[in-house]
């Protein structure tokens, strides 16, 4: 009995506002809706901050300018895709320590591995669920 | 055979000339061919000279004669010119020379030390050098000599150790031309082993042994084309429903505002629709990756009661808003597996059983270890397959009512994951309907996926049943707890009371109870072990001074007796016996068309009191299936009137039969595809020249034994 109680708590816990200190997170993604629901996702259910870029060179330039807490970036975009754009935030000392959480549609296994190579804290699969995102983010990156 | 000799016949006709098939063949084979014509200018001779000497009035018979003379001049040409094409058939024949030459595989011979001392045209153009030159090198100098420094291969290259195996070797790897380059290509390596000199294949002389390769580079390219094609389309399905799912998600929360119940009806239906696409991607994507075998398992070893502990953690909040219970039993095996995957099969099979269950009812997972390997059980109470759909259900997109997958949400690929995982793990996986209510989902997993090779001793395993041995001092206690442990039973001893009241209820499957026991007989501890566990079946023997016959007057929960003294098979049949099936007689089946054999196999169990019966062919063992409906069945390969394919293939058709337990106990070591073929339910097989009667007798008593606790497990939920 004790344990479904602490299950249904669980469960209602994305509806509260849990996050007492309000984090700033940068998305990159070129599809705008996929921007919109995540920005949307995170803003509504954790109470953060949330900026957005649309490509993987404007999202260094927010990156740098704007020292987001951590990134969220896609892996598939025209131009500069996720893995380039995470060498590119590594090679500027401004956005070097930011922690980068890829968000991808591809799940192949050969994709996995080049991922793991990167040095990205984790990596989250498309379609995600909104309400359970700020969680998976906060729970990677040790934000209670 | 009658196949075969029907081929023959047809191949024999076929040598005759084409057209003259059907109509002058049978004058062909009735005239031997030379001299035909000799014969019909002595025919016409003898006309003319009749007609000569007598004058006119014999014309009748010139003629004859010249029509008698240009048929046989015709069969004679026809002869001829036969013999002619045969003879330029021949001329046109390829000679093994040839062969080499044009083949477009790279050929090598090795002599007995691994030495190249012959390589092909094809070898010497895939390499990018002469042949001469190929010659007097190694397999490994001559596939990876070429390899440049960067890319040497490690000191335990396959390819080094290979030429002096006397086993077929092959895989796929690099080969390096002369100029450094390499294509992935496919090779084996196989002995040539002198038969002449043994008989046995096995252990013939080696000689040396072929080398055969070939480039592979196109079906690489085809699958690099089909991977990422995959991940294309994975990649551009998802995307769109990323959207979908997040901004369905987000408005049904009602975070974003209330919304009226009929848009929240219509919200909840676009979200679990929209999760089902989902799950019907990921699945699609799942068997297609699985099937192709491009991702091998990862084999290593593995607590099975873990994995499915996290199964059921991980299924349990979906178990807890269908109001169903997870329960499992705690039985540790080890067995190796790649256990992401076997998490997978464990959680399709939880989830379908909490899908089909009722609210407030119970889904069990069973562990059952047995000879060669574990059983695991999915129960559930839910509305049951129907028989005809019990392996239709492991199909893709088969669901057993077509309203199924809209209303459970299901993607019809679940199960043929499942399969496809198991049979990955050379296992095997059926569903069964419950004596009562709803399915029991069976897998069962080798100990040891791996095929055994050949020559390598059976290795059987000790017996799973826990029998307890209960009685005084009696010197004749370590005898029978040494004869049970020889027989592949765990041995609880007790001496007092306590200890035997105590012991009974560690999950032991048998009592053997002394009527003399320190404090208490066994006359009067029987009912104390009853009370104490009313619910207890564990079968009781009692071993006695007296005589049997007394057994009339003893309590009804006495399962069996045995003598003192005792006589060694007298107690292992009796507590075979019991441990098979509470008052009947286990029965089996043993189909041998060796008749010697056959009683002999027939008398070992005899001994075990089991009832046997002997079928010596395959119309008298699908006679026997049927009317004698034997618990498990002996099946030797070659009979008279089919094979044991024929068998296997025949019981699977009766549903009744489909699962029955099956020893095949073969002349020849069969191979993985072919035992793939022969798997009924549990399934072992034997190799005869491996094996003696009296290990098979072990094999079938612990299979019995297995084979009755299921189904205890199985009618007690």
């Amino acid at each position: 009995m004790a344990i479904d109680n602490s299950r249904a708590r669980a469960d209602n816990r994305p509806l509260e506002i849990t996050a007492t200190v309000a984090h700033k997170v940068l998305i990159i993604d070129d599809e705008d809706d996929i921007r919109e629901v995540a920005a949307l996702s995170l803003e509504s259910v954790a109470g953060w901050e949330v900026i957005t870029a649309s490509s993987g060179a404007h999202g260094l330039t927010r990156a740098a300018a704007e020292q987001p807490d951590a990134i969220l970036l896609d892996v598939m975009m025209p131009g500069m895709d996720g893995p380039t754009t995470v060498g590119e935030l590594r090679k500027n000392p401004a956005t070097a320590a930011i922690p980068v959480l890829l968000l991808t549609a591809k799940v192949q296994a050969t994709d996995q591995r080049r991922f793991a190579d990167l040095g990205v804290k984790a990596v989250l699969f498309k379609p995600f669920d909104p309400l359970e995102l700020s969680n998976q983010i906060a729970s990677v990156l040790g934000w209670s | 055979m009658g196949e075969q000799r029907r081929q023959t016949a047809v191949s024999a006709e076929s040598k005759i000339a084409p057209g003259a098939r059907g109509f002058v063949a049978p004058l062909v084979s009735a005239i031997p061919g030379p001299g035909l014509t000799m014969a019909a200018v002595l025919l016409l001779c003898a006309a003319f000279a009749v007609r000569l000497v007598t004058g006119a009035g014999f014309d009748v018979l010139l003629l004859g004669a010249i029509a008698v003379a240009s048929i046989a001049l015709a069969v004679d040409l026809l002869l001829r010119f036969r013999a002619a094409r045969r003879a330029a058939n021949q001329s046109e024949e390829t000679r093994p020379s040839d062969l080499l030459d044009s083949v477009a595989d790279g050929i090598c011979s090795l002599d007995r030390n691994g030495l190249v001392s012959f390589a092909n045209p094809a070898a010497a153009r895939l390499l990018g050098a002469p042949a001469t030159m190929l010659t007097g090198k190694s397999v490994h100098d001559l596939l990876h000599g070429s390899a440049p420094e960067a890319r040497q291969c490690p000191a335990e290259c396959p390819l080094r150790t290979a030429a002096g195996r006397q086993k077929v070797t092959g895989g796929e790897d690099n080969i390096y031309r002369a100029d450094g380059s390499c294509f992935p290509s496919e090779y084996t390596l196989t002995p040539i082993l002198d038969q002449g000199w043994v008989q046995n294949r096995d252990q013939g002389r080696f000689s040396g042994s072929v080398l055969s390769f070939r480039d592979i580079s196109q079906r690489y390219a085809l699958d690099r084309l089909k991977d990422e094609f995959i991940s294309t389309v994975s990649h551009e399905l998802r995307t769109p429903l990323t959207s979908i799912r997040g901004a369905l998600g987000l408005l049904s929360s009602g975070m974003l505002g209330e919304v009226n119940d009929k848009a929240a009806n219509l919200l909840r239906i676009a979200l679990t629709n929209s999760d089902r696409l989902v799950r019907l991607i990921n699945d699609i994507l799942d068997l297609e990756r699985i099937q192709s075998g491009r991702e091998p398992l990862a084999f290593r070893t593995v607590q099975l009661a873990d994995v499915v502990r996290q199964a059921i953690d991980g299924m349990t909040p979906m178990a807890d808003a269908a109001g169903v219970k997870l329960i499992h039993d705690a039985i540790q095996t080890e067995i190796a597996a790649d256990p992401d995957r076997l998490l997978q099969v464990l959680t399709n099979l939880l989830s379908n059983a909490v899908k089909f269950s009722p609210p407030n009812s119970t889904v069990s997972v069973m562990l059952r270890p047995g000879l060669t390997g574990v059983t695991l059980s999915v129960i559930d109470h839910g509305r049951g397959i129907p028989a005809d759909k019990l392996e239709a259900v492991f199909g893709r997109f088969q669901q057993v009512d077509a309203s199924d997958s809209r209303q459970k949400g299901g993607s019809g690929l679940g199960l043929a994951i499942c399969r496809t995982i198991v049979l990955q793990h050379s296992g095997s996986i059926w569903a069964e309907r419950n004596p009562v209510r709803g399915s029991t989902f069976r897998v069962f997993l080798p100990y040891h996926p791996e095929p055994l090779e050949a020559g390598e001793p059976l290795a059987l395993e000790p017996g799973q049943g826990t029998v307890l041995l209960a009685g005084a001092g009696d010197e004749s206690r370590p005898r029978i707890a040494t004869l049970l442990a020889r027989h592949g039973y765990k041995v609880l001893e007790t001496s007092t009371v306590e200890e035997t009241l105590t012991a009974a209820h560690q999950g032991v499957q048998a009592i053997l109870l002394d009527t003399s026991l320190d404090g208490m007989n066994g006359w009067q501890i029987l009912p104390l072990l009853r009370r104490l566990d009313p619910e207890a079946r564990t079968p009781v023997v009692l071993l006695s001074v007296d005589e049997p016959e007394t057994l009339a007057q003893t309590p009804v929960e006495v399962a069996g007796w045995v003598q003192k003294p005792l006589a060694e098979d007298r107690l292992l049949g009796e507590l075979a016996r019991v441990l098979c099936g509470p008052g009947e007689k286990a029965r089996i089946l043993i189909v041998e068309d060796d008749h010697d054999l056959a009683g002999i196999i027939g008398e070992v169990f005899s001994r075990d009191s089991i009832e046997v019966e002997l079928a010596h062919s395959l119309d008298q063992a699908l006679q026997s299936c049927l009317r004698f409906k034997p618990h498990l069945l002996v099946l030797d390969i070659g009979l008279p009137d089919g094979d044991g394919f024929n068998v296997v293939d025949w019981l699977r058709q009766h549903e009744s039969l489909a699962r029955l337990p099956l020893v095949v106990y073969s002349g020849s070591t069969l191979s993985q595809a072919e035992r793939r073929q022969l798997t009924l339910g549990p399934t072992h097989f034997l190799t005869k020249t491996r094996v003696q009667p009296q290990q098979l007798e072990a094999l079938v008593l612990t299979m019995l034994r297995s084979s009755r606790q299921n189904e205890e497990v199985a009618s007690a939920d």
